[in-house]
């Protein structure tokens, strides 16, 4: 009897999950594919609804993941066997990968050109591959130093402008409890993120008649540089987390942490004691060189391969790239703080962009931003790999890790013939 | 004897100092699970206790449906381990007993099968499951999570050890074939199949990949990709983090103090650990 029981309970259990999760309907129904939570989930969710009301035959719904697994194994499976989302988005880390595989829908017939107009054109240039636009930017965000102004205050240190001064300045607030300066030590993409301003602020590129051209004295004095702060322990060489969070600079781990733009909305939310103990300065530059940043950003795109691909495009054009530009406006100001893309909401919103900690990144340096390279993924990881080796490595010289990462690229650019 | 005794001392020394160093890490979890979020990274290892809270076990059961996540981990793991035990043992059975063509070559193919990556496997798998019909369905989770060759190793290997004469006698009485391994070659082999079964749900609880891949609608998430999703932004939320990694942990911890013993004869037998 009790083994009869058992076996029914089995049974029965075993029939719940069955029944499938997925929507019935007849309306067409679109995947949207994000790693949102709090804030931005709700924004997502709120224009999700709002489209859905306005629409009688399609249907948008929201896909939820880590967002590791979002640049990483999940969307990649899911593409690779004809199951990827209808909509998604991309960083540039990635945009290469999708973009050349033909994932991503043209979004030039959808798009008004007089909207088109009102973007930047960098910010559009960075998501187009031969003439077609194959997503659309809601955000961009930039790179500065931030400190505490106390701990400066108190060691009688002006916050550095150039590299010379933040060695000092690193060397003078480091104790036994504290790093000066911190900066991101895990390799990834956020590490090259990092990287690219110090490379352009020095007049050189990453590319050079079409080869890798790092051999640059600025490349290698930058290099030098940062290897003899990790070296004499003045820069974090054993953070407690990514150099996404600001917590390192909040908690009192550094005097100094070079953080993009969004560490602003997350001394808000998470450390508000600390709003007016922090400040901000464009990041220090080179002997002679060019006050630099990086515009970085997720981009919104439409799966090609999708049953649905008209459709998708046209959600992606309604959310980020019709005349309407409140969602953009949302997203860069009240989601987050983000700079906008499109001209017109940084114009709507100038008050906004200038309170507390934001009118510096607005007054001292938005403009002194270069859009994130997209790489072809073989390239992005030699140069992850050269920075770990000329950050951490002291058994070889800076100058041999660039020859190997330039012979390493250079042998991959003789057989690509993709877009770059 | 007093040379004895010295030993007896250095070897108590000696598993003390282990004991400490495998139980730390977990201490560590603890704790910095009952900290302010503020506290998690300071390098107080003994904090005060007037500091520890519980609200961060609080926030991951009043955000969304963590339950959920735990119960459908629960749901996945107990049905793989059920399903796949059975079938792993009258597999194992059948090669080790049974004597028909192709044995020894269809036992090989099955133990091909354990070097293959799982990384090599993820895209047919999951186009398979597609073609079932099973993506985002809790069955798409479980069915390609049962056939595994290392069950059927282990139960292959250990009813090899077992007396032919027990299951002799039973054919003499008038047993069928599965009335003998139902009634006396199944009993025998408690220890491997406990060993075995705390293995299969301690692999399908910790699961995270394939569950992941799976799953489209959050509604039939695992308890691993929950505590993953803590990470959003730019920003992880650790506190969250450790303290729902800490409920995560708890199943396992019971069940290996229930099992322990087996577990420990499990390894010895097989010398092999899950």
């Amino acid at each position: 009897m009790k083994r009869k029981a058992i076996s029914l309970l089995l049974c029965a259990a075993m029939l719940v999950p069955c029944v499938s999760v997925q929507a019935e309907g007849e309306k067409k129904q679109l995947k949207f594919a994000v790693f949102s939570e709090n804030l931005e989930l709700e924004f997502f969710e709120d224009c999700i609804a709002e489209y859905n009301e306005l629409q009688d035959e399609v249907e948008i719904v929201l896909e939820q993941m880590p967002q590791d697994d979002y640049r990483g194994a999940k969307l990649a499976t899911a593409f690779a066997s004809g199951e990827g989302p209808d909509i998604f988005y991309s960083y540039p880390g990635m945009f290469l990968k999708y973009a050349s595989a033909g994932t991503m829908q043209s979004l030039n017939d959808y798009i008004d050109p007089a909207v088109l107009d009102d973007f930047l054109e960098p910010a559009i240039d960075a998501c187009t591959v031969n003439g077609e636009i194959l997503a659309l930017p809601y955000e961009l965000e930039q790179v500065g130093l931030y400190y505490n102004k106390e701990v400066l205050a108190e060691a009688g240190i002006e916050p550095p402008t150039t590299w010379a001064e933040l060695y000092d300045a690193a060397a003078a607030l480091t104790t036994d409890t504290r790093y000066g300066y911190t900066m991101e030590t895990v390799k990834g993409g956020h590490q090259l993120f990092e990287w690219y301003p110090f490379l352009w602020m020095t007049g050189n590129e990453v590319f050079k008649d079409g080869k890798l051209a790092l051999n640059e004295p600025g490349v290698i004095e930058n290099f030098e540089l940062k290897r003899k702060m990790f070296e004499e322990g003045y820069a974090n060489i054993n953070p407690s987390r990514s150099n996404t969070d600001i917590g390192m600079l909040c908690e009192g781990e550094t005097a100094m942490q070079l953080m993009g733009t969004w560490g602003i909305s997350q001394i808000k939310n998470r450390y508000p004691e600390m709003e007016e103990k922090i400040g901000v300065v464009p990041i220090p530059v080179s002997e002679g060189g060019t006050p630099t940043t990086v515009a970085g950003g997720w981009k919104l795109c439409a799966n090609a391969n999708s049953d649905y691909a008209e459709e998708a495009a046209k959600f992606v054009v309604w959310m980020f790239g019709s005349e309407d530009n409140s969602k953009t406006a949302r997203w860069c100001t009240e989601v987050k703080f983000a700079y906008s893309p499109r001209k017109s909401v940084t114009a709507d919103h100038e008050e906004f962009y200038h309170e507390g900690l934001k009118g510096v990144f607005t007054d001292n340096i938005l403009g002194t931003e270069i859009p994130e390279l997209r790489l072809p993924a073989e390239i992005s990881d030699t140069l992850q790999d050269l920075l770990q080796t000329v950050y951490f490595d002291t058994s070889i010289s800076v100058e041999d890790a660039i020859a190997i990462a330039e012979e390493e690229v250079n042998d991959f650019l003789s057989t690509y013939d993709g877009a770059l | 004897m007093r040379k004895k005794r010295i030993r007896q001392a250095i070897l108590i020394a000696l598993a003390l100092v282990l004991a400490v160093i495998i139980a730390f890490p977990i201490y560590l979890l603890v704790i910095s699970a009952l900290k302010q979020p503020e506290d998690i990274f300071g390098m107080n290892i003994f904090p005060p206790l007037s500091s520890l809270t519980l609200d961060n076990f609080k926030t991951v059961f009043s955000k969304e449906s963590f339950g959920t996540y735990i119960g459908n981990s629960f749901f996945v793991a107990t049905i793989v381990t059920v399903v796949a035990l059975f079938f792993h043992a009258m597999a194992g059975y059948a090669i080790a007993r049974l004597e028909f063509r192709g044995r020894k070559l269809i036992f090989s193919w099955i133990l091909s099968t354990m070097m293959v990556p799982f990384s090599v496997l993820m895209i047919p798998l999951f186009i398979m499951i597609k073609k079932m019909g099973l993506v985002n369905n809790l069955w798409g989770v479980i069915i390609p999570m049962i056939p595994h060759a290392y069950g059927i190793f282990l139960f292959h290997q250990f009813f090899l050890g077992i007396p032919k004469e027990l299951e002799e006698s039973g054919y003499i009485d008038g047993a069928s074939y599965f009335g003998v391994f139902r009634r006396i070659v199944l009993p025998l082999a408690k220890p491997i199949s406990v060993t075995l079964a705390v293995s299969f749900f301690l692999t399908n609880w910790n699961n995270y990949l394939w569950p992941l891949i799976v799953a489209q609608d959050k509604k039939i998430w695992l308890v691993q990709i929950a505590i993953a999703n803590f990470k959003t932004g730019n920003a992880v939320d650790w506190n969250l983090v450790l303290a729902a990694s800490c409920i995560s942990a708890l199943p396992i911890i019971i069940l290996f103090f229930v099992f322990q013993r087996y577990i420990t004869d499990g390894i010895k037998t097989s010398g092999i650990k899950g």
